[in-house]
């Protein structure tokens, strides 16, 4: 009788799927769909990303151009998870009016909740997002919050209800990476709820080191859609969060400020 | 009746007329609303399916809010009514972060 058996370089590199109000996932990568040159490129991206989970924006229809077809067209949402954004609002009202708009299209109750204050910026209003987390996290919404790099507010969400904890690494479309990792690492030991650290990611060595401050998932769009090649891009974003995901669990050797070598100080010739 | 841009002097002029003359032309029994922040003209009796029918959008793809309220897609349920002045927003979801 053989039994299965594991190797070891399988069980080191074993990792917990994601979890996210009590939904499993693979990648800890999730991306946009915006921006891209063509359907086709975003397509081949989103396959390349491995993500799972694809988000999407709410908006009028163009009645002078129907053809201009829903995104809906161009994905496969049975091989997707469409997560719904409320970019572009500015209110409370606003953004709860787009959540419920989008879970009439009847897929999932899932929101990424975004409350903007500023146009110059778009960075997230604290006090709104927390308000519209409440809000909808009451009606049942699993609400995964769009917010600065700020512990407080981080708790907040949590405290409203937030299935989940979106803190920026830089403003959304920068590609500036991660501005603050102390403040992402001291989030993530906080919070209960997973974090996703949401915009700013420029490259891969961004999603690396995110993704070694221990949060949970990466959500991205620009880094991917305005790369030179995206496909390639998407590629070495779910690299970088593979192995930035994989240095954080293995735990990175101390930091010092003296030298230590590898090879043995004996034996040296005489 | 396929909806049309009811903006501009001949429309305002077929309105009045048909407003002094009370009679039931096809003018005065259409119905202006808006619709994506357009106006727009439906026939009298239409219904929200038959503007979406008119607008060839397939109702699986879209979501619409009729004065505010989310209407929810059940196929059983009577598509409402458009009124005079309604406001309706045809949404879809498009490429996003």
């Amino acid at each position: 009788m053989v039994t299965a058996v594991t190797s070891l370089a399988e069980l080191s590199t074993a990792d917990a799927p994601l979890t996210i109000a009590g939904r499993e996932f693979r990648s800890r990568l999730m991306v946009g769909t915006g921006k891209y040159a063509s359907t086709a490129l975003m397509r081949d991206a989103i396959a390349a990303s491995g993500a799972e989970v694809v988000t999407v924006a709410v908006r009028r229809v163009d009645l002078d151009r129907t053809k201009d077809e829903s995104i809906l067209a161009h994905l496969d949402t049975s091989r997707y998870f469409l997560l719904a954004n409320t970019a572009g609002c500015y209110s409370v009202a606003d953004a709860c009016r787009y959540a419920r708009i989008a879970r009439a299209a009847g897929f999932n109750e899932w929101v990424k909740l975004e409350v903007i204050a500023d146009e110059a910026t778009l960075l997230p209003d604290p006090v709104g997002v927390v308000e519209a987390t409440r809000i909808l996290a009451g009606e049942g919404f699993q609400v995964l919050a769009y917010t600065n790099d700020d512990l407080i507010t981080a708790l907040r969400l949590e405290d409203a209800g937030a299935a989940g904890v979106m803190p920026l690494a830089s403003p959304i479309g920068s590609g500036l990476g991660l501005l603050n990792p102390y403040a992402i690492r001291t989030i993530k030991h906080r919070l209960s709820v997973p974090v996703i650290v949401d915009a700013g990611v420029g490259t891969a060595s961004d999603a690396c080191l995110t993704m070694e401050q221990g949060v949970d998932g990466i959500l991205m769009n620009t880094g991917v859609a305005a790369a030179q090649d995206p496909v390639r891009m998407a590629t070495a974003m779910r690299l970088g969060v593979d192995a930035g995901r994989h240095a954080f669990l293995a735990g990175r050797m101390p930091r010092r400020e003296v030298a230590v070598p590898s090879s043995p100080r004996t034996g040296m010739l005489g | 009746m396929t909806p049309s841009h009811t903006q501009g002097p001949a429309a305002e002029r077929n309105r009045a007329s048909a407003a002094r003359s009370g009679l039931p032309d096809s003018t005065a029994r259409a119905v202006i609303l808006t619709v994506n922040g357009d106006r727009r003209t439906v026939a009298d009796g239409a219904t929200i399916a038959d503007l979406l029918r008119e607008l060839d959008l397939d109702p699986r793809m879209i979501v619409v809010e009729h004065n505010g309220e989310i209407l929810r897609r059940d196929a059983s349920a009577p598509s409402p009514a458009l009124r005079p002045g309604d406001i309706v927003e045809l949404v879809h979801f498009v490429g996003g972060g």
